[in-house]
C-alpha cells in the first residue's frame, strides 16, 4: 500500500475535521442569536430563571403577565419565553447547550403533535432502519461490541462540542451573510421573549365555524406519526436527559389546539401522541396535556394559535399557575 | 453496516491494513471472507444463516449440475436451486404481502379468511445475493460456466462485502476468475491480494464521489422530497414536478453513490465490479434508460427472464407482453408493495410502446433530426418526462396521493401558490438540485473525469480530499439516512 497516498488521505481527512471543528465553533460565538442572548443575560442577575421553550404556540404566551403572576406569589424567579417559530426538538438541540449554561431552575417545554408528524413513516430510507431494528439479536450483538471497543475514543470534549446537526449551523451561517438585516431583527436582546416578536397589529379572533370553513378549503392531510422511528421524539428525549443531567427540572406541556384542528386529526394519531406523553411521564417528568383544554373557546386566531391579545389570556393564566405550582413543589 | 457511517470507515481501514500487512494468499482470502461475514452479521445477526444456507445449497447444486450428463437430473437440480433461492426470497419478502392480498380477497367474497401476518424481519440484501446465486446455477446449467472449485471462493463471491447488500449484482463469471492468477475460470494459483497504488488512488476517488452523491446531494435533497410527497394533495403541478425531479436525483445520488463506494472499495482490494449506472438521465429512449440505470439488474432480467420467455424472437405481441411481464417482476423485486408494481408496469409499457413506435414507424426512428444535437436534447426531455412520472409511483405509496400527484404531473394547472412556499422553505435542496444538474452536464461532456482526478498530483489531490470531506461534514444533517436500496 502506498504510504504517501494513505497519509495524504488521512491528513486530508484530519485537516477537514479541524476546519469543520473551527467553522462549527466559530459560528455560534459570532452570529447565533441564542448564544448572543445567553451571553448577554448570563451576568444580568442571580435570580433563578424559568425558561419557556417551544414554537409559536408557546410564543403567544404573555410573558409579562406570567412574570407578574410569579412575583405576586412572592417569588423572585425571572421568566423568559425562548419560543422560536417552527420549533422542533432537533432544532432546539442545537442550542440547548447554551441555554443550559444559564443554569435555569426549570424548563417548560411546549410540544405539539405537528413536531412529530411524518417522522419516519414516509421516508423510504428509514424503512431500512426499521427493518434492521426488527432483526432480533438472537446471536451476540456485533454492533454493540464493535462500538464499545472503538468508540470510547470519541467520547471526549472535542467530539461533544460538535453540533448534532452541522447542516443547521452551516445554513445559519450562510443565511447570516445572505440576509444580514433580517437575521439580526429576529433577536430582541432586552425582551423577555427575545426570539419571538409579536407584531404590533394583533391578529383578530375568528369564530370556530369560520376557521372550519377556511381549513376545509385548504384540503390538507395530517401525515401521521410513526411511533417506532421518530427522530423528533428521540431528540426530545435526548433534550430532557441532557437538561436533567445538569439538574435542570423539565416540565412538558402539550400546547392547546382548537376543536377544528383536533377533529381533523385521526383518533389513531391522537392515541400515538398520548402514548408519547405517557412515555415521557413514565420517565418521571411532569406532563400537562393542554391539548383540548380550550378546544371550544372563542380565543383562536387560526386553528392552532391562541390570540395574542388579552382575549386569550386564559392560556397564559393557566400556564402561570402551573409554573408557580411547579416552583413551589 | 452502512457505508456512510464511521463504523464502516474503521472497519475498512482495519481490513485494508491486515490485507496489506499479511501477504499470505490463503490467509488473505479466508480473512476477506470472514470480514465479509462480519460486515453482514453486524446488522443482520442470525439472518446470516440464510446467506450461508443459500451459499452451501448453490455451491453443491452447481457442482452436481456440472457433474451429471443426464438432462432430466440437471433440470431437477436446477429446480431445487430455484425453489431454494426463490422460496427463501418469497417467504421472507413477499409472504405478508401475499397474506394481505389473500385476506383482502377473502373479505370481498365473504370467506371470513383472516390469516395472521408472519411479521418476518426482511433479511438485508436478500434480493441481491439470491439473484447472484441463481445466475450461478443457471449459467452452469446452460454450460456457460464451470463451477467454482472451492466453497471458500464461492462463498466469497456471494458474500464479498462491498457489493453484498445493495449490489451491483455480480456474475460468477466476472468475479471468480479475479480470485485466481490466470484469467480462465478456476485455473492458476490463488491470487495474492495486493493493494496497488493506482487502484488505491482511483478507488478512493470513486468512493469520495460516492460519499458526495449520497451524503451531500441525496441526503440534503431528501427533506424537499419528503416535504412534497408526505402530503402532496393540494400541491400545484409545478410543485409535483419539482418533487418528482428531486426524488429522481435523490434516488440516483443514493443508489449510484452506494455503488460508487462499493466499486471503489472493491477496486482498492483489487477487484473490478461491473458498472451499474451510466448517466441514466441522459437516456434518449426507455430502452436506453435501462442500459444506463441499475445495469446489473436490467442485464440480469434480460438474461434470466426476458430471453427465456422468448425475448423478441417470437411475435410482436409476445415481445410486448414479455417486456411488460419482465418489468412487472422487476418492480416487484424492489419490494412487496403495489407502488413498486405500478412503477414496474409503467416501465414495461414504456418499453413496449417504444418498441411499437419503432416497429410501426421505422422512418421516425431513423429520422436524421434525432441524430442532431437538438434532436437528442428533445429525445432526452421526452424520455425523462416519462421516467420522472414513474418515479412518482415509486416514491408515493398511498394510492390517493399517487393518483393526485400523477394527474397533476400530467395535467398542468399553471398555479404557483405552493411552489413558492416549497422553494422558500427548501432553498438549500432546490439549490442542490441546480448544482447537481450542472455538475452532471459537466460530467457528461467531460469524459472520465474521475480517472483524471485520480491522476492529478498528490498535493492537488489532497485538496480534493479535504474539500469533499468538508462538504460532507458541514452538510451532515445529524443522522445517516440509510441507503434506499438496502431495503430491496
Amino acid at each position: 500500500m502506498n504510504l504517501k497516498i494513505s497519509l495524504t488521505v488521512l491528513i486530508g481527512i484530519f485537516v477537514a475535521i479541524i476546519a469543520f471543528y473551527v467553522i462549527m465553533n466559530w459560528y455560534p460565538s459570532n452570529f447565533d442569536p441564542v448564544y448572543t442572548w445567553t451571553e448577554h443575560i448570563k451576568n444580568e442577575s442571580d435570580n433563578p430563571k424559568i425558561l419557556l421553550l417551544g414554537s409559536s404556540h408557546t410564543g403567544v404566551l404573555d410573558t409579562n403577565y406570567i412574570q407578574k403572576y410569579v412575583i405576586s406569589n412572592g417569588l423572585e424567579h425571572e421568566v423568559y419565553n425562548l419560543a422560536i417559530a417552527s420549533d422542533y426538538p432537533t432544532r432546539r438541540a442545537q442550542t440547548i447547550g447554551y441555554i443550559s449554561e444559564l443554569k435555569p431552575e426549570m424548563v417548560f417545554y411546549g410540544i405539539e403533535i405537528r413536531m412529530f408528524e411524518g417522522q419516519g413513516n414516509v421516508k423510504q430510507e428509514q424503512l431500512t432502519a426499521l427493518q434492521i431494528s426488527e432483526i432480533k439479536n438472537v446471536m451476540p450483538n456485533a454492533k454493540e461490541f464493535f462500538q464499545k471497543t472503538v468508540f470510547p475514543l470519541t467520547d471526549n470534549d472535542f467530539f461533544t462540542k460538535i453540533p448534532k446537526s452541522p447542516k443547521i449551523v452551516t445554513l445559519q451561517t450562510i443565511k447570516h451573510f445572505v440576509r444580514d438585516s433580517n437575521h439580526t431583527s429576529s433577536l430582541d436582546i432586552n425582551s423577555n421573549r427575545p426570539f419571538f416578536n409579536i407584531k404590533n397589529e394583533v391578529s383578530p379572533i375568528k369564530e370556530l365555524e369560520e376557521l372550519k370553513k377556511e381549513w376545509e378549503l385548504k384540503n390538507l392531510k395530517f401525515n401521521g406519526i410513526n411511533p417506532q422511528i421518530n427522530r423528533e421524539f428521540d431528540a426530545l428525549k435526548d433534550l430532557i436527559r441532557e437538561l436533567e443531567s445538569k439538574n435542570i427540572k423539565v416540565v412538558i406541556f402539550a400546547t392547546p389546539k382548537s376543536s377544528v384542528y383536533l377533529n381533523w386529526l385521526t383518533s389513531e394519531d391522537k392515541v400515538i401522541f398520548d402514548q408519547m406523553l405517557e412515555e415521557i411521564e413514565e420517565s418521571g417528568i411532569t406532563v400537562y396535556n393542554e391539548y383540548d383544554t380550550y378546544a371550544n373557546y372563542n380565543i383562536w386566531t387560526d386553528i392552532v394559535h391562541v390570540v395574542e391579545s388579552k382575549l386569550g389570556i386564559v392560556y397564559s393564566e393557566d400556564i402561570a399557575k402551573k409554573i408557580v405550582e411547579e416552583i413551589k413543589r | 453496516m452502512l457505508f456512510s457511517t464511521i463504523d464502516f470507515v474503521v472497519f475498512f481501514i482495519v481490513v485494508l491494513s491486515i490485507i496489506a500487512a499479511i501477504r499470505y494468499k490463503k490467509f488473505q482470502h479466508v480473512f476477506l471472507l470472514s470480514a465479509s461475514y462480519f460486515f453482514f452479521y453486524y446488522s443482520s445477526n442470525y439472518l446470516i444463516i440464510l446467506l450461508i444456507a443459500s451459499t452451501i445449497l448453490d455451491f453443491y447444486v452447481g457442482r452436481a449440475i456440472w457433474n451429471t450428463s443426464h438432462i432430466t437430473k440437471k433440470k431437477i437440480l436446477l429446480i431445487v436451486s430455484l425453489v431454494g433461492n426463490l422460496g427463501l426470497l418469497g417467504f421472507f419478502k413477499y409472504a405478508d404481502f401475499a397474506i394481505l392480498q389473500f385476506n383482502y380477497l377473502g373479505e370481498q367474497f365473504n370467506l371470513a379468511s383472516d390469516i395472521p401476518f408472519l411479521n418476518l424481519a426482511l433479511p438485508i440484501g436478500i434480493s441481491f445475493y439470491t439473484f447472484q446465486t441463481i445466475s450461478y446455477t443457471v449459467d452452469i446449467y446452460r454450460g456457460k460456466l464451470k463451477p467454482s472449485e472451492s466453497l471458500r471462493e464461492f462463498a466469497l463471491f456471494v458474500a464479498f462485502f462491498p457489493q453484498l447488500v445493495a449490489g451491483p449484482i455480480v456474475r460468477a463469471s466476472e468475479f471468480l476468475p479475479q480470485l485466481r492468477e490466470k484469467i480462465e475460470m478456476g485455473s492458476g494459483n490463488l491470487k495474492q491480494i495486493i493493494i496497488h497504488n493506482s487502484n488505491l488512488k482511483l478507488g478512493i476517488t470513486i468512493m469520495a464521489f460516492g460519499f458526495l452523491k449520497k451524503m451531500f446531494f441525496a441526503d440534503n435533497i431528501a427533506p424537499l422530497v419528503d416535504n412534497i410527497f408526505s402530503n402532496p394533495i393540494g400541491m400545484d403541478s409545478f410543485t409535483i414536478i419539482l418533487g418528482a425531479v428531486a426524488f429522481g436525483i435523490q434516488i440516483y445520488g443514493d443508489f449510484s453513490g452506494y455503488t460508487d463506494i462499493a466499486i471503489g472499495a472493491a477496486l482498492i482490494l483489487g477487484f473490478k465490479l461491473p458498472m451499474n449506472f451510466n448517466k441514466p438521465y441522459f437516456a434518449t429512449s426507455p430502452s436506453d434508460f435501462w442500459r444506463r440505470w441499475h445495469i446489473s439488474l436490467s442485464t440480469w432480467l434480460r438474461d434470466y427472464l426476458y430471453i427465456p420467455l422468448g425475448g423478441n424472437k417470437k411475435s410482436h405481441v409476445r415481445t410486448y407482453a414479455n417486456l411488460t411481464a419482465v418489468m412487472f417482476l422487476g418492480g416487484l423485486w424492489h419490494g412487496a408493495s403495489w407502488n413498486f408494481i405500478i412503477w414496474g408496469v409503467l416501465h414495461g409499457s414504456y418499453l413496449a410502446i417504444h418498441k411499437i413506435l419503432v416497429n410501426k414507424f421505422p422512418s421516425l426512428a431513423n429520422n436524421l433530426f434525432f441524430k442532431t444535437k437538438s434532436g437528442k436534447i428533445l429525445s432526452i426531455f421526452i424520455t425523462q418526462y416519462f421516467i420522472f412520472l414513474a418515479w412518482i409511483a415509486f416514491r408515493v405509496k398511498d394510492t390517493d396521493d399517487m393518483l393526485y400527484s400523477m394527474s397533476k404531473y400530467v395535467f398542468l394547472d399553471f398555479q404557483t401558490i405552493t411552489i413558492k412556499q416549497v422553494i422558500n422553505s427548501n432553498e438549500v435542496s432546490v439549490g442542490l438540485i441546480g448544482l447537481f444538474i450542472i455538475t452532471n452536464i459537466i460530467l457528461y461532456k467531460q469524459k472520465n473525469i474521475i480517472e483524471k482526478i485520480s491522476k492529478i498530483q498528490l498535493w492537488k489531490w489532497f485538496f480534493f480530499i479535504v474539500t469533499i470531506t468538508l462538504l460532507i461534514l458541514i452538510s451532515f444533517a445529524g443522522n445517516t439516512d440509510d441507503f434506499i436500496y438496502f431495503q430491496f
